[in-house]
């Protein structure tokens, strides 16, 4: 890095960084890295783009034809035989799926109210959290300090927040909100926290020497370094707010999927238990995603490659 | 690196093996054996160990199973009783079905539903014979008379415990879905307190106690009798599980004649009986006076006036008619209830004899 090239990661689609002043070395690297199949490729092209996308099909057809396979076994009852349970402790997927049917209504109902106190205190926790750690990140020493006494905040149970919260916000939906904001909030200060610190010094040197003041040396340099680590946070808030979400929903709550569950498996009425458990867990699946699709649009040239 | 990996691999895949073997032991049997006598050449009789499980925690509610332990009467019968207590996540009826416990404290309610969601339940012994709710009222809500609950929030425990209150509502000439605006009520009375509802549900032996020590006068509150207006539940009674009933007939007796004779004498030497129910009590959670009111009141549910000390523990069928019907009408099953199927009446007759 002799000529100390800043590069500007947004341009480069290509997610390798090219060097300018190391290109005649890491590219002729490059070139010899990637081994004779592409040209093989070229030559064998019909072929191998059949076998190849073949391939691709059943990786893909994979899992879903395990899931199936899952749900065929459990039908069967192999669960029931090999735990030793009755039909009115593990109900079969055909009881589960008649249950969501005839109470289809009121799932998406239920829904949509916890997906709104999930999304809710996600997106309230989410910002919280990335603002404390933006202004921590400004005080680099006492910032740490504070993003510490902040993460103590991740050792808090849910069953203890939640009577708490309800106590606060009354037994409205605030607080659920309440509960998932606080348990996302730590959660993504001190990931962020990391990302805007965790800079290579060469980088902020420069800046210095081009006399750039601490919000342009923020917004230019730490934020955009900082966005893997600000999705690796929403990710990981994802999950746990549909946790919290659920959880807080069991203590004092008269609607959504928690309070649906907790009040079916004591009414014993399983098949809509698990219902609630599978429109959840279908739930945190969809909203996983979104966040995944909207870390690939906003910060493509992260992509992790893999060998697949 | 890859050998060290794979190696790894194994152990953590054999980790997990063992653990998943481990946790995924049969089902566990009831415990009927009997347990195993200390010396070998003592004559002594060994006793059966049975687990109780309680509805919810330790309080005067279930005074009678304490004295019973500590008069004795268990071990009279050949039985070394394990009291379990309840709790807010515990489901007597799992519990019971799991084998977790042989008998239970559960609501005839929740049998109910369970039996239809298909749990082979039965009851055993019916320990209350009225129903303990109260609708109260602050009187600076105005509620005079249950019709003016109309347009109010009203709270009460939901699950499977609020249909005495929808059937309250109906009686009046309240619609539960649309005149009155339902909300589930916690374990404590904060949002009475906080006047976050207009109407509350309390039992007669507990939070309406709760209500009066907090600070409230009873000529503060209106209070509105579910039993006297004719839609009272029956609660608290004896569950097990049939198989386990079946298997273990005399057992079941020996169960229900003791617990029946710990009410008894527990509703005649209530003095005492507390003693007992607060050596048995969590630290701090309770009160001596709030235990001696709950035991008075539980008493006068559990025998009430012109009701004999045989009579305690008996199916009343007027009662249990009018509790399966309402569980019918309001939708908690879906099946009417088949009461000769549900009530073990043999057992609470050999129990009594």
């Amino acid at each position: 890095m002799s000529e100390g090239v800043v590069v500007n990661r947004k341009r480069d689609e290509n997610g390798t960084a090219a060097l300018p002043g190391s290109a005649s070395l890491s590219g002729s690297a490059v070139a010899a890295s990637v081994p004779g199949s592409e040209v093989q490729g070229q030559a064998e092209q019909g072929q191998l783009v059949g076998t190849a996308r073949k391939k691709w099909l059943i990786l893909r057809l994979l899992p879903w034809l395990a899931g199936i396979c899952f749900l065929a076994l459990w039908q069967l009852r192999l669960f029931h035989q090999l735990f030793s349970l009755e039909s009115y402790q593990l109900p079969v997927p055909s009881a589960i799926a008649a249950s969501i049917r005839d109470n289809a209504e009121m799932l998406f109902r239920y829904a949509l109210y916890s997906g709104t106190e999930m999304l809710g205190g996600f997106l309230l926790g989410s910002l919280l959290g990335a603002l404390a750690a933006a202004g921590a990140s400004f005080f680099p020493t006492s910032g740490k300090a504070g993003i510490a006494v902040m993460s103590a905040l991740n050792a808090v149970p849910i069953v203890a927040l939640a009577p708490i919260m309800n106590n606060w916000f009354g037994d409205g939906i605030w607080s659920r909100i309440a509960v998932v904001a606080v348990i996302t909030m730590a959660a993504m200060a001190v990931s962020l926290f990391k990302g805007l610190t965790s800079i290579q010094p060469q980088y902020g040197e420069l800046l210095d020497g081009l006399a750039a003041s601490r919000m342009q040396a923020f917004l230019k340099l730490r934020l955009p370094h900082a966005m893997p680590s600000l999705f690796a946070g929403l990710k990981i808030n994802m999950s746990t707010s549909i946790i919290g979400a659920i959880v807080g929903e069991f203590f004092i709550a008269s609607q959504g999927l928690g309070y649906l569950l907790s009040d079916q498996i004591r009414l014993a009425n399983m098949p809509l238990a698990w219902a609630c458990i599978v429109i959840a867990a279908a739930l945190g699946i969809v909203l996983y995603e979104a966040v995944v699709l909207a870390e690939k649009r906003i910060i493509p040239w992260n992509r992790v490659r893999t060998n697949a | 690196m890859y050998k060290t990996l794979k190696s790894g691999l194994m152990v953590v895949v054999m980790m997990l093996a063992v653990t998943l073997l481990a946790a995924c032991s049969p089902k566990t049997e009831p415990s009927a054996e009997p347990a195993a006598a200390s010396s070998g050449g003592d004559a002594e009789q060994s006793l059966t160990n049975v687990k109780i499980q309680l509805k919810w925690v330790p309080q005067a509610q279930f005074a009678g199973i304490y004295a019973a332990k500590e008069q004795g009467f268990f071990e009279d019968e050949g039985i070394d009783a394990e009291i379990i207590p309840g709790g807010p996540d515990i489901v007597i009826e799992q519990q019971v079905v799991n084998g977790a416990a042989d008998v239970g404290i559960t609501g005839v309610d929740s049998l109910l539903v369970s039996r239809d969601n298909g749990l082979p339940l039965v009851s055993l012994a019916q320990i209350s014979q009225k129903s303990s709710y109260r609708l109260i009222a602050k009187k600076s809500a105005g509620i005079t008379d249950p019709a003016q609950m109309k347009g109010k929030k009203v709270s009460t425990w939901f699950g499977s415990q609020q249909f005495q209150v929808l059937a309250f509502m109906e009686k009046n000439g309240l619609d539960p879905k649309k005149d009155i605006e339902l909300v589930k009520q916690g374990f404590t009375m904060d949002q009475f307190f906080n006047d976050q509802v207009d109407v509350a549900t309390a039992t007669i032996y507990n939070e309406y106690h709760v209500v009066l020590e907090s600070g409230v006068q009873e000529s503060d509150l209106d209070v509105f009798n579910i039993e006297e207006a004719g839609v009272g539940m029956l609660e608290d009674t004896l569950i097990a599980k049939k198989d386990w009933v079946d298997s273990n007939r005399d057992l079941a007796v020996k169960v229900t004649r003791a617990i029946l004779k710990g009410w008894n004498y527990a509703i005649d030497n209530q003095a005492e009986t507390v003693d007992i129910v607060m050596s048995n009590v969590t630290d701090g959670s309770t009160t001596r006076e709030h235990q001696v009111t709950m035991l008075e009141e539980i008493a006068k549910l559990i025998r009430p006036e012109g009701f004999t000390e045989q009579q305690v523990g008996s199916f009343v069928d007027e009662s249990f008619a009018r509790t399966a019907d309402i569980a019918l009408n309001y939708g908690l099953i879906k099946k009417a209830a088949n009461l000769d199927e549900a009530l073990e009446k043999s057992i609470y007759e050999e129990a009594v004899k």
